[in-house]
């Protein structure tokens, strides 16, 4: 973990309220893996923001985030040249799937955010699926050019296969991420999710559902070997945070090997080990 | 630490307000007997000392825990939290009253020797009364001051923005209270007082040196900077050789 100035090389608002920040840290953009993340500061406010590496090479790193509240805010207001105080990179990241094989990845919202750096650095060896999520057409992402010019690793993102879906139909399908994502699901290999609490919960919800009760009601029900893929998937976690770095409990979950911190032991974990009833955001 | 494991409370545990930082994390820790099997060996090994924070529902888990750090390399004092406003139970109920406060004070200070500090809380009615209280049963110091109870709410959603309706609220927000007890307190007590409760920069900590603390301790300005307190103590270091003052004693409750 690093506490370092970043330079700020490239600032550009991608989507309504959506902003890439590229950014020039050579440590921590030698050290990031997939799903970790730094906590930046944003001007005087007491508490540094996580955000997600998205992406990560030639000493630099790319933040995606979504501007909704003072920090987010804040951070949308520096420009090009400016620096940022951030730490990082912390938490655990993504474990990396063996060999070769199927991937999907199921992002819901900003989870694009880390699950690009994933499909990345997966694209050369793995046949990758990025299934995104948004509420409309808007919020979907486009890989944008600075990126792929700036943090060559994701060139290889435009070559992937993607499934966009907006729960109001404006662009792809109409329906939620981990909707589109089930098909894809019965011939992966390995899953990866990240998303707003609520996509976890309806995951969670098909995962304890044993009972087929497709022809009766709304089909929670899915394929035992979906309910085993997604079991063993691998999620990466939003809950608030002090010092992301394992010393306030803050951010503790329940999981079944006890509780555990998102911000030391995750943000990654597997998906069935962790109690989602106990979680509220 | 306590007795046994604490869960701590229901999430969120923690929200940030204008200058401050609400937090009701509820003590969460893993126990006194994993701290000293899996922590303590490990606190031996650095420069610095490590002082031990114990909190509990009853006076007899207090004692206990005190009992089983007494002996334990690695750890160099005790200090007794009564200020939690974070549970339902203990802590904070022995810290409103001089009466409990200096009863478990005495119950804590027969079952060890190592130094003995007592963090006191600012939701009193009169903290000086509670200080003076614990300071004649056996404290070797007092910190002053714990986060004060707050509460925020989420108006679009209609609900608490903590996972209970109040938390604790510290950082800069609760300076000048803090600064404030800290000159009361140091001013009717003979122990070393220890204070706390926003201080972000090393003006702030001779803030404190000068209303009476013979120490401070910095919580929420190392989420801001994990680098605060080395920046606090250059500061001093500066402050102290720019201003020819040989020993902070001679700055330390001037006011
Ligand atoms: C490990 C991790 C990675 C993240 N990665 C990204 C990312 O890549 N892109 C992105 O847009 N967002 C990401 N988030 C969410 C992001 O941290 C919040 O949106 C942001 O902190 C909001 O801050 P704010 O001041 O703008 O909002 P406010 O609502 O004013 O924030 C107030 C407080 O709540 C906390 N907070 C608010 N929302 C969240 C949230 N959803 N999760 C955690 N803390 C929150 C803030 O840190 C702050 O302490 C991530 C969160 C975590 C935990
Ligand atoms: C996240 C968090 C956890 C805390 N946990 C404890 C604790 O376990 N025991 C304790 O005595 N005080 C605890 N405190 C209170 C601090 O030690 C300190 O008294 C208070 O935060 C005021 O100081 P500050 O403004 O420098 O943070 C905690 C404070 C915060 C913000
Ligand atoms: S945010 Fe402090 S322990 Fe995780």
């Amino acid at each position: 973990m690093y506490k370092s100035t970043m330079h700020v090389l490239h600032h550009e608002r991608v989507g309504i309220d959506t902003f890439l920040l590229i950014a020039g840290a050579p440590e921590v953009a030698r050290e990031s893996r997939p799903g970790q993340f730094v906590m930046v500061r944003c001007g005087e406010l007491p508490l540094r923001r996580p955000i997600s590496v998205h992406a990560s090479s030639e000493g630099s790193i790319a933040l995606l985030y979504r501007a909704v509240g003072d920090g987010t805010t804040w951070l949308s207001s520096i420009e090009q040249g400016q620096s940022l105080d951030i730490t990082g990179p912390l938490g655990n990241g993504y474990s990396l799937p063996d060999g070769n094989g199927r991937v999907v990845l199921v992002a819901g919202g900003m989870g694009i955010a880390p699950l690009c750096f994933l499909a990345a650095r997966l694209a050369a060896s793995h046949e990758v699926i990025l299934v995104h999520g948004a509420r409309t057409a808007a919020e979907l992402y486009e890989v944008p050019g600075a990126l792929c010019e700036m943090v060559s690793e994701t060139r290889a993102l435009r070559g992937l296969r993607w499934i966009r879906a907006t729960d109001d139909g404006s662009n792809g399908a109409c329906g939620s991420a981990l909707d589109l994502a089930l098909p894809h699901l019965e011939q992966a290999d390995y899953a990866y999710l990240c998303g707003p609490h609520g996509m976890c919960v309806a995951a969670h919800d098909r995962v304890a559902n044993t009972i087929d009760i497709t022809r009766q009601s709304g089909g929670l029900y899915c394929s035992p070997k979906v309910r085993e893929l997604l079991c063993a998937a691998q999620v990466s976690l939003e809950v608030r945070m002090g010092c992301g770095v394992g010393a306030c409990y803050a951010c503790s979950i329940p999981t079944v090997q006890g509780r555990r911190k998102v911000c030391a032991d995750g943000p990654v974990f597997r998906f069935g080990d962790v109690l989602w009833e106990g979680i509220c955001t | 630490m306590t007795l046994v494991p604490w869960e701590g409370n229901e999430q969120p545990r923690i929200w940030e307000t204008d200058a401050g930082v609400l937090n009701s994390i509820g003590l969460e820790n893993i126990g006194v007997a994993v701290a000293i099997r899996e922590k303590a060996p490990l606190w031996a090994t650095w420069k610095v000392p490590v002082i031990v924070n114990i909190a509990g529902h009853t006076v007899d888990e207090y004692i206990e825990v005190a009992r089983m750090v007494d002996p334990v390399e690695g750890i160099a004092a005790i200090e007794v939290n009564i200020s939690c406003p974070n549970l339902e139970r203990g802590s904070l109920e022995f810290g409103t009253s001089a009466v409990t406060a200096a009863r478990l004070t005495s119950a804590v200070r027969t079952v060890t020797t190592l130094p003995l500090i007592v963090k006191l809380s600012p939701n009193v009615t009169d903290i000086v009364e509670i200080a003076t209280a614990v300071a004649a049963s056996g404290a070797d110091a007092l910190c002053v001051i714990n986060t004060l109870r707050g509460t925020a709410i989420d108006v679009e959603r209609r609900r608490f923005r903590l996972g209970r309706p109040a938390g604790g609220l510290s950082g800069p927000a609760i300076k000048p209270v803090a600064l404030h007890m800290v000159h009361r307190v140091a001013h009717a007590v003979d122990i070393p007082v220890i204070g706390c409760g926003g201080i972000c920069r090393w003006r702030d900590a001779l803030e404190f040196i000068m209303a009476g603390a013979t120490a401070v301790q910095v919580g929420t300005a190392t989420f801001t900077d994990p680098d605060s307190m080395i920046s606090i103590i250059d500061g001093i270091e500066a402050y102290v050789r720019q201003c020819d003052v040989a020993d902070l004693g001679e700055i330390r409750g001037i006011l």
